[in-house]
């Protein structure tokens, strides 16, 4: 049990520390929105590249941070009936569905997602005409990404839940407190 | 039954609507043994990522227009509508018996993907202006919204291009964020409402003449029809590539006087000097791509040679 | 063999409706629903492995390269920012301070705030979560029944999509080939509409049953002698947003979504300004973006998954074979419409149901012809922004109500999805309300438009 907690921890530590960096990048897109507005109605800077900076930027935020948002039970749930099912049974559903289910189909995501940004990497693909950004590849294994890591949030999940079952005196909540700059 | 992804929604005349229209041909004359259901932009993926579905195989086909691959093959605008481009029968001439069909089979053999062209885009006009444009002094420090080669064009003239999505493209244009856009022909501009954002509409679209549509198949599939249902989807294509010139070249006039009429266009012609300067940073522009694409060097080699020689017989064989 | 896969797309339908109330997180349900149909796909040729490379692909483009999307991720942080730094809430308590003769003052505040949030932001996830964090402890603090709190969150947050700019607008004048100033124009009087409808309601509620919506205490002298100027300000500083946001926007400043940045941007400055937004509060309000945005983007993710195996085992034919099953005439044939869209917002957002319908109903709106109730020339604005409005509903409508989610997701323990649930109804019921008026009345849509852009 205390092997599956420390894994769990190291496990959420990684998907945390991503998430450090794709929650930073709110201010990085904030600025480079900006610079890109202010630069093109008042210096005349050209903004092509920039403007596709933003959506590069916007993608690595929006999908980077699913697995640390699982160890902290950001994602919602609908508790319309759920006070009916036993709790212990609802715990057992959920590392069911993540281990059995969830997991499987992030992994293929993942393997599919390789591929999809390796192609990118050895077709050279970048943007349309060449002004915008090079090498797409990088942006591309967002999704590889994010799947791996979404996976590593949610075993760390299902182990914490594993250890709730199994040894509740060890820890009372699946879930970790902490916020993004905890530690 | 087999899926085909189209980039264009079916609602788009002549863009989108010949994509539907081709695959109902191809069933009636297969009777229904080629049977393509064809999805309107973005329901299985999403239109950049269209031509790595098909090479996948994930998606057996697609209504595409080619320079959406430029991309990932820099050379795919000069096979399908490029800056000083030729006219319909120069550039079906050069496709089909220059030696342009087999030269882009050549450079798209390792992706997996079949191209036929099936249909044919009337010139573009060159863009919605709020300002008129004199000069290319006039052109410092605008901001246009422009994609792929045109772009780089523009930019050596001392235009900012922008890559705006379309959305954000009409409202900018509408609030002045930006004081141009290029977009489509005047039967498209006009269904889209442009002229509530610009009044002044240049022609001729130096930048997109004759423009190609295509239908993408994935090798694979494409082998593994019979020679007669190649052949049937073929010469539908070839009708469609008919059928769209007849349409397109047809329909432009109407729209066109309805706004100028209605809503206040001014209907603008660019003077031979600034055709003259598109051209000339066109050239550099070229010069720049052969050098870091050795296909774009290649095909360009071989549309110019094709064109020195029509040039030949043009002047021979037609009035003028 | 062929019934098994002609009742798949239901079964399908019926596992997420199922799984939904497993109270297991909304993602986990819809990719493990996905995952078990997948592979059922699979196994009977409904689905080859290839089609598995279009998961990343759906993914990429419909959720990265997605320049739309920009804005969500900056509107949220902008809320965040101003609920963080106090901004929206004092925005909030001189609106209600103002509004405290009035019954149900403080929901109607709340309505207030969710039209003005409307105008600054385009999409609906960035103002539901602000209003909740904001108003709904406060309403619950001021003894509102949790039911009546979180309705009035929940539509007043959601008014953004349909008043201007709204990214929805966007998506739709793109799938129809609209003029989207015109369209954003049309839907600018429904929007208020509903927000006056909204108003009334509360305001009816609150005399006919004062318990769930109580009077506020009277002011005391102290607090009446700063009010002046505490309304001021308060109201000053998210008017500087607005001016930001649309200001950047009309001005010429920025695209609708580059003035979503233009929006943090203010949002950040105007908490240094005020002297509340050190290291800590900004670490806060990156933590807490970062939150919702994963929140919503991984049921975004998911979706797009979900979706697609649901139309590999022909869940499309499945619900347009219903539709051409019926001979209607073009009255018959509105309502119908009308109807599958609400039906569908009861499980589906609006971009799977605007993919989905839009384009099938289009070439229908076409041949429709409503004699002298409408011109055709207009038929396909009013017609769109009906499905507008419509679809707006569609974030209320439970189980699969993205408005309600955000709402749970902020407020975590503070209200019961059961309460939720129960709180929207009367709102629902609102929003049809006007959506008939709008088909008996095509004016109130396309006046503005007449009078405006001719
Ligand atoms: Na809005
Ligand atoms: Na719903």
């Amino acid at each position: 049990m205390l092997v599956c907690l420390r894994l769990a921890a190291v496990l959420s530590r990684l998907c945390q520390v991503v998430a450090m960096g794709a929650g930073s990048l709110l201010v990085v897109l904030t600025l480079v929105i900006m610079y890109d507005v202010i630069g093109r109605n008042f210096i005349s800077t050209g903004s092509y590249a920039l403007q596709e900076l933003q959506w590069h930027l916007h993608g690595a935020i929006a999908v980077l941070a699913f697995g640390y948002a699982y160890t902290r039970d950001a994602h919602v749930r609908i508790d319309v009936v759920g006070h009916k099912i036993p709790p212990r049974l609802k715990l057992w559903l959920e590392v069911a569905a993540i281990l059995c289910l969830v997991i499987p189909f992030l992994m293929v995501l993942a393997w599919y997602g390789y591929e999809f940004a390796e192609r990118a990497f050895v077709r050279g693909e970048g943007s349309r005409g060449g002004l915008g950004l090079p090498n797409r590849w990088i942006i591309k294994s967002a999704v590889p990404v994010s799947a791996i890591l979404t996976s590593l949030g949610a075993l760390s999940v299902a182990l914490r839940m594993i250890v709730v079952l199994r040894r509740p005196d060890l820890l009372d909540s699946p879930f970790e407190k902490g916020d993004l700059w905890t530690r | 039954q087999m899926q085909l992804q189209s980039i264009f929604p079916k609602s788009l005349p002549l863009l989108g609507k010949p994509g539907w229209d081709v695959a109902d041909r191809i069933r009636l004359i297969t009777n229904g043994s080629v049977d393509f259901e064809v999805q309107n932009p973005g329901e299985l993926v999403s239109t950049g990522e269209v031509w790595d579905a098909v090479s996948t195989g994930a998606v057996e086909a697609s209504w595409y227009s080619i320079g959406f691959a430029e991309g990932v093959i820099p050379s795919a605008p000069l096979f399908t509508t490029f800056p000083f481009g030729p006219d319909i029968r120069e550039y079906s001439a050069w496709w089909y018996n220059g030696g342009g069909k087999e030269l882009w089979a050549e450079i798209t053999a390792p992706h997996g993907v079949t191209t036929i062209h099936c249909g044919v885009l009337v010139p573009e006009a060159s863009g919605w202006f709020r300002e008129p444009i004199e000069s290319v002094e006039d052109f410092q420090g605008i901001k246009m919204r422009f994609f792929g080669l045109g772009a780089s064009v523009m930019g050596k003239l001392g235009v900012e291009a922008q890559s705006m999505g379309v959305a954000d493209t009409v409202t900018a244009l509408n609030t002045g964020a930006i004081e141009a856009a290029e977009f489509g022909f005047p039967v498209l501009d006009e269904l889209l409402g442009l002229y509530e954002h610009a009044d002044h509409y240049y022609f001729p679209g130096w930048h997109q003449q004759t423009s190609f549509l295509s239908l993408i198949i994935n090798t694979d599939v494409w082998e593994g029809f019979s020679e007669s249902e190649q052949a049937a989807i073929e010469d539908v294509c070839a009708a469609s590539m008919m059928r769209t010139t007849a349409e397109g070249e047809a329909v432009q006039l109407a729209p066109l006087a309805k706004m100028q009429a209605e809503n206040d266009v001014q209907v603008h012609r660019w003077s031979d000097e600034m055709l003259d300067a598109f051209r000339g940073a066109w050239a550099e522009v070229v010069e720049e791509k052969s050098a870091e694409d050795a296909d774009f060097k290649r095909a360009w080699e071989s549309i110019s040679a094709f064109r020195a020689s029509y040039d030949e017989w043009e002047s021979l064989g037609y009035l003028k | 063999m062929d019934t098994l896969i002609g009742v798949l797309p239901g079964l399908m339908f019926v596992s997420l409706v199922v799984g939904l109330f497993s109270t297991l997180p909304v993602p986990v349900v819809l990719l493990s629903v996905t995952a078990v149909f997948a592979a059922i796909a699979l196994a009977l040729g409904e689905m080859r492995w290839v089609h598995f490379s279009l998961f990343p692909a759906r993914m990429f483009g419909g959720v990265i390269d997605n320049a739309v999307l920009v804005a969500a991720p900056m509107f949220i942080f902008m809320g965040v920012v101003m609920e963080k730094t106090a901004i929206a809430e004092d925005l909030l308590g001189a609106l209600q301070k103002v509004l405290r003769r009035v019954p149900g003052g403080l929901a109607l505040a709340v309505v207030v705030m969710g039209t003005i949030l409307a105008a600054a932001t385009g999409i609906i996830g960035a103002s539901v979560v602000m209003l909740t964090v904001m108003a709904l402890p406060t309403m619950l603090r001021a003894g509102y029944a949790p039911s009546v709190a979180s309705g009035t969150v929940a539509s007043a947050g959601t008014l953004g999509i349909l008043i201007p700019p709204s990214v929805m607008l966007v998506f739709m004048s793109d799938l129809l080939s609209l003029n989207l100033a015109k369209l954003f124009v049309a839907a600018f009087i429904p929007g208020l509409v509903l927000a006056a409808a909204y108003m009334a309601y509360v305001t009816g509620r609150a005399v006919l049953s004062p318990g769930t919506a109580p009077p506020a205490a009277p002011l005391t002298a102290e607090e009446r002698r700063g009010l002046g100027r505490e309304v001021f300000v308060s109201l000053a500083l998210p008017l500087c947003l607005i001016v930001a946001v649309l200001g950047s926007i009309i001005g010429g400043f920025a695209s609708p979504t580059e003035a979503s940045g233009v929006g943090a941007f203010a949002a950040l400055a105007l908490g240094l300004l005020r002297g509340r937004l050190g290291l800590r509060v900004l670490g806060e309000a990156i933590d807490g973006s970062l939150r919702t945005i994963a929140m919503l983007f991984f049921i975004f993710v998911a979706a797009t998954a979900f979706s697609f195996v649901f139309r590999q085992l022909g869940g499309e034919h499945f619900i347009v074979g219903a539709a051409n099953a019926l001979d209607l005439g073009s009255w018959g044939l509105l309502v119908t419409m009308m109807l599958m869209v609400f039906v569908m917002g009861f499980f589906f957002d609006w971009i799977e149901i605007t993919l989905i319908l839009l384009p099938i109903f289009a070439p229908l709106v076409a041949l429709m012809d409503l004699g002298d109730h409408i011109p055709k020339a207009d038929l396909i604005y009013w017609f769109t922004v009906l499905v507008a409005v419509n679809l707006q509903t569609s974030f209320l409508t439970p189980p699969f109500g993205f408005a309600l989610f955000y709402l749970k997701g902020a407020a975590r323990d503070m209200v019961s999805m059961r309460a939720v649930y129960r709180g929207i109804i009367p709102f629902v019921a609102v929003q049809a309300l006007v959506l008939a008026l709008l088909i008996w009345q095509p004016d109130i849509v396309m006046w503005l438009p007449h009078a405006v852009l001719q």
